[in-house]
């Protein structure tokens, strides 16, 4: 499958092309991205995918010796 | 639709009332938008007809071996597209656009990187072709989390289409099944 392509969708025909991107419209796309902040996105690599969760303990306060 | 009186234990309704509810559902189908590309560009899909509009993407995926976000923008005409001053919010675990402000595109949801780990994403978008603050609500989710999003476009600009996009080129797989909400 072929990355970079740009499709054109037409709701009142319901025909769609699809082209490889340009270039200059890659740059341009990727221009819209810039200084965009994730918030708190965890970047993919550190959780393969997967959603973190928080690590919790269920250790007895005191207690018994 | 023409709205009769309530009926009483007497009358049967008649096969045209039936028909008529039938063809009156309270969503009702525009189109289907077969998902694979980084940007696809989905014109004339918002008009007079509706003022707002459910986008239904189902086993929506990305191929770009990352997990991402498909994101939306707005656009007139041939296309022309249109960066508004998009306010948009989200929660998401972890995975989330918190109080992201002034980007270009909405957040719809976010892709896992496999078809077995596909999620689908229900957006909810309201008045993107009166001249009216066009705005949206979206929950979302897959086979490793999910969430909520929100937000506006900042303009009271007419709009008659929407550009899916993906976060840094990655390119989006699914489907979008699109439905007008009927007025009355």
């Amino acid at each position: 499958m072929s990355d970079n392509i740009a499709a054109e969708f037409d709701a009142e025909t319901g025909e769609t092309t699809t082209r490889t991107m340009t270039e200059t419209e890659l740059a341009e796309l990727a221009a819209t991205f810039e200084g965009l902040t994730l918030g708190t996105l965890i970047e993919p690599a550190e959780t393969d995918g997967a959603l973190p969760f928080i690590e919790t303990t269920n250790e007895p306060e005191g207690g018994d010796e | 639709m023409t709205i009769k009186p309530n009926y009483i234990i007497s009358q049967i309704p008649s096969v045209a009332d039936f028909n008529t509810f039938a063809a009156n559902p309270a969503l009702q189908y525009i189109t289907t938008v077969n998902l694979n590309a980084v940007t696809t560009n989905i014109s004339s899909v918002f008009s007079s007809t509706y003022d707002n509009y459910r986008f239904e993407f189902s086993k929506i995926y990305s191929t770009s071996g990352f997990v991402t976000f498909p994101l939306m923008s707005f656009t007139s005409g041939a296309g022309t597209a249109h960066f508004d001053g998009v306010k948009s919010t989200s929660s998401a675990g972890a995975n989330s656009f918190n109080g992201q402000n002034g980007s270009a595109y909405w957040l719809c949801g976010y892709c896992n990187t496999t078809q077995l780990d596909a999620g689908q994403i229900s957006m909810d978008i309201y008045n993107p072709f009166n001249t009216k603050t066009t705005s949206y609500t979206s929950k979302f989710s897959n086979s490793t989390g999910g969430g909520f999003a929100g937000g506006i476009v900042n303009t009271t600009t007419s709009y008659t289409g929407c550009q899916i996009v993906g976060l840094f080129g990655s390119n989006i797989v699914g489907t979008l099944r699109v439905y007008g909400y009927r007025k009355a």
